[in-house]
C-alpha cells in the first residue's frame, strides 16, 4: 500500500485522473483520489471561498461546493481530456479550468436544487470543452477596468452587492428577458432573506447597476455605453 | 427610448462588466483569461485554511454529495403561515390541503437533516 502511495505521488495530474477512474481497482483509485486531493485542495477553496465570499450563507455554501466538486471529480475523472497537450504548464492550466467550472456548475445546482434542470454527467464532461470555446470570444479585462469595476461593487451596501452580484450570476447575454433568467426560487430566496418581495429585489437590482456605471462613467470617462 | 426588462436591470451593464466580475472572482471564471486573472489575484490574497471537516478525502467520499441545510421561507411556506395565522384568528380548522404541505414540508426537511 505505502509502495503504491509512493509510486503515485511521482505521477503526472493527468494521469492521477486516470487512476482515479479506475473503478475495477478500489485501492489505487482512492489512493490516488487522496494525492489528488493533496495536489489541489488548496487552489480549490481558495478559489471557491473569494467566488462564495458575497453569498449569504458563505461558508456553508463553500463547504458544500469544495465537497461536491470533488465527489464530481471522483465520478467523472475520466472527461478531464488534455487534447494532446504535452506542455505541463498548459495542462496544469486546463486543470485548473475545468475544476473551476465543475465548482461553478456544483454552485449552480446546489442553489438550483430543486429545479434540477442541469444534467450532470453532460454538463461536466464539457466542462473543459466550454472554457476552450469561451476563450475564443474572451477580451481581456484591462487593470484600470478591473480596479474601477472593484471599487464600484464594494460602494454598494452588503445587501445590494449580495442581489446584485446574484442577478449576475444568471445573466446571458441576449439570452431572452434577463429578468426571466433569473430563476423564480432565487427571487424567492432573495425576497425571503431580506424580508421584501419581488418587486423590491428587481428595484434593487435595477438601482445597484445603475449606481455601477455612474461610478464607472465617473471612474473612466470614456467609457463605453455597450459594456 | 423604452428600455425592456434587460436593459432597465441591467442598468446597460453587459457582457463585458460580466467578465470583469469573473476575472475578480465575484463570479466562477468562464474562460482562461478570466481563470488567470482571478489566480493572480488569488495569490495576492492571505490563504484560507481549509476546514477540518473537508481535510479527509476519504471522509468527503463516504459523506458523498451534500445539500444546502439552510432553507429559508419559499412561496409556499409563506402562505401556509398565512393560512395558519388566518385558521387561528378566525378559530377554523385547518384545510387538508394546508396539513399535507405541511407534512410534506417537514418530511423534505428531515430528509435534508438525514442526508447532512
Amino acid at each position: 500500500m505505502s509502495q503504491i502511495i509512493e509510486d503515485l505521488k511521482k505521477e503526472s495530474d493527468e494521469d492521477l485522473l486516470v487512476y482515479i477512474s479506475m473503478v475495477d481497482e478500489p485501492e489505487v483509485r482512492n489512493v490516488a483520489f487522496t494525492e489528488f486531493h493533496r495536489r489541489f485542495k488548496d487552489f480549490l477553496w481558495n478559489l471557491i471561498t473569494q467566488i462564495c465570499s458575497s453569498h449569504y450563507d458563505s461558508d456553508d455554501l463553500a463547504k458544500a461546493v469544495f465537497q461536491n466538486t470533488l465527489i464530481a471529480v471522483y465520478q467523472y475523472s475520466h472527461t478531464f481530456d488534455t487534447n494532446g497537450e504535452t506542455n505541463r504548464e498548459q495542462i496544469a492550466k486546463k486543470l485548473y479550468g475545468w475544476l473551476a467550472t465543475i465548482a461553478k456548475n456544483e454552485t449552480k445546482r446546489l442553489l438550483l436544487e430543486s429545479t434540477n434542470t442541469i444534467n450532470r454527467q453532460e454538463d461536466d464532461s464539457i466542462a473543459y470543452q466550454n472554457m476552450i470555446a469561451n476563450a475564443k470570444q474572451s477580451v481581456k479585462n484591462t487593470s484600470k477596468y478591473l480596479a474601477a469595476v472593484e471599487s464600484a461593487v464594494k460602494r454598494l451596501s452588503e445587501r445590494d452587492q449580495h442581489i446584485v452580484l446574484t442577478y449576475w450570476q444568471y445573466y446571458e447575454h441576449g439570452n431572452g428577458s434577463q429578468a426571466k433568467n433569473m430563476p423564480v426560487r432565487v427571487l424567492d430566496e432573495l425576497a425571503s432573506k431580506y424580508s421584501t418581495t419581488k418587486a423590491n429585489i428587481r428595484k434593487i437590482i435595477e438601482r445597484g447597476n445603475k449606481a455601477i456605471k455612474e461610478d464607472l462613467a465617473s471612474s473612466i470617462p470614456n467609457l463605453q455605453t455597450t459594456l | 427610448m423604452i428600455l425592456d426588462d434587460n436593459e432597465t436591470l441591467s442598468g446597460g451593464l453587459g457582457p463585458e462588466f460580466q467578465s470583469a466580475l469573473r476575472s475578480l472572482g465575484y463570479l466562477f471564471p468562464e474562460n482562461p483569461e478570466e481563470l488567470d486573472d482571478l489566480m493572480t489575484k488569488i495569490t495576492q490574497l492571505p490563504k484560507k485554511p481549509l476546514p477540518p471537516e473537508l481535510q479527509d478525502p476519504m471522509q468527503l467520499l463516504a459523506q458523498g454529495r451534500v445539500k444546502l441545510t439552510k432553507i429559508y421561507n419559499l412561496g409556499a411556506d409563506r402562505t401556509i403561515q398565512e393560512n395558519l395565522a388566518q385558521a387561528a384568528r378566525d378559530g377554523k380548522e385547518i384545510p387538508d390541503e394546508i396539513l399535507k404541505l405541511m407534512e410534506d414540508d417537514r418530511k423534505k426537511a428531515e430528509d435534508i437533516k438525514r442526508n447532512d
